[in-house]
């Protein structure tokens, strides 16, 4: 099977990754809002302050585009705190790489097993136990087919 | 031995409220060569993370304009067909009760209608199989 961790890291590196990110919380922010006090988008452009165009710009392209400073006028006005944080790659990267090694399982359905792949070092600590219909076990972890697996054992 | 198998992408997040998983044709994720081909002509690189970002917040229940992303209709197959679109990039995905988001097909917007017949029938098949 074959992965790529390293794009994962070089996507990380990217601008684009985290401004999208951005970009969606504040438009899930701002249609939260709405709904909550039941408003339309002359009322929400009034609010927050800018023209309606800008709202609809918002609104149908989910293009947000402004200073740092608006986000964060913007961010307080439809009541949510923008907490942001800075947090050191390595860290990061060393906490996704975990992660995949834990989650990262196959599931080939003509056999009556799940595979688990894991770096070649940690293999006595992989298990790969035969599938139990509707049993939930560790990492609380099951899908469709009630395929378990187990790790770490 | 079956054609479809799925791998957890390790191209997103793990972390999302739905998992993520990529579709393998005969052991080969379907994402890969999309990967691949973006990569290696530049153009769309961008686009292609912020795609793969909405999809990430989509699977975190994030609410997106339907310029970024949809559910397709007009399908017969078991579940949602969704479209996570960054510029001229499409991932297409469908939602698998109990399993989460499930990437189909990676595409260009050029090639969208094509794209999506080739998705539906990716997943039909997959269905049709794991019967």
């Amino acid at each position: 099977m074959k992965t790529n961790n390293q794009f994962r890291e070089k996507m990380l590196n990217h601008p684009t990754y985290w401004v999208e990110g951005i970009n969606g919380l504040l438009y899930d922010g701002i249609i939260s809002y709405m709904k909550k006090h039941k408003m339309k988008r002359k009322d929400l452009a009034k609010h927050l302050g800018i023209s309606a165009g800008r709202v609809s710009q918002i609104l149908n392209d989910g293009d947000i585009n402004f200073s740092l400073e608006k986000i964060v006028d913007i961010a307080i006005k439809v009541d949510k705190f923008p907490i942001f944080a800075f947090e050191d790659k390595n860290s990061f990267l060393e906490r996704e790489r975990k992660l995949a090694e834990v989650k990262r399982i196959c599931l080939h359905y003509d056999r009556n097993e799940v595979s688990i792949e894991l770096p070649a070092e940690e293999s006595s600590r992989t298990k790969i136990i035969p599938l139990v219909p509707k049993i939930e076990v560790s990492q609380n972890y099951t899908v469709s087919n009630q395929l378990v697996y187990i790790y770490g054992n | 031995m079956s054609k479809y198998s799925l791998i957890l992408s390790p191209n997103v997040s793990r972390t999302n409220k739905i998992q993520i998983w990529e579709l393998c044709v005969n052991g080969e994720s379907v994402l890969y060569p999309f990967i691949s081909k973006i990569q290696s002509e530049v153009t769309f690189e961008s686009d292609l993370y912020g795609a793969l970002r909405i999809l990430e917040l989509a699977a975190d229940l994030v609410s997106l304009p339907k310029t970024k992303f949809r559910e397709i209709k007009g399908h017969k197959i078991k579940g949602k067909l969704y479209e996570a679109k960054y510029g001229a990039v499409r991932i297409y995905h469908f939602h698998e009760k109990h399993t989460g988001r499930i990437i189909i097909l990676g595409g260009l917007k050029n090639d969208q209608d094509k794209d999506i017949n080739s998705a539906v029938k990716t997943i039909k098949d997959y269905q049709n199989e794991n019967k």
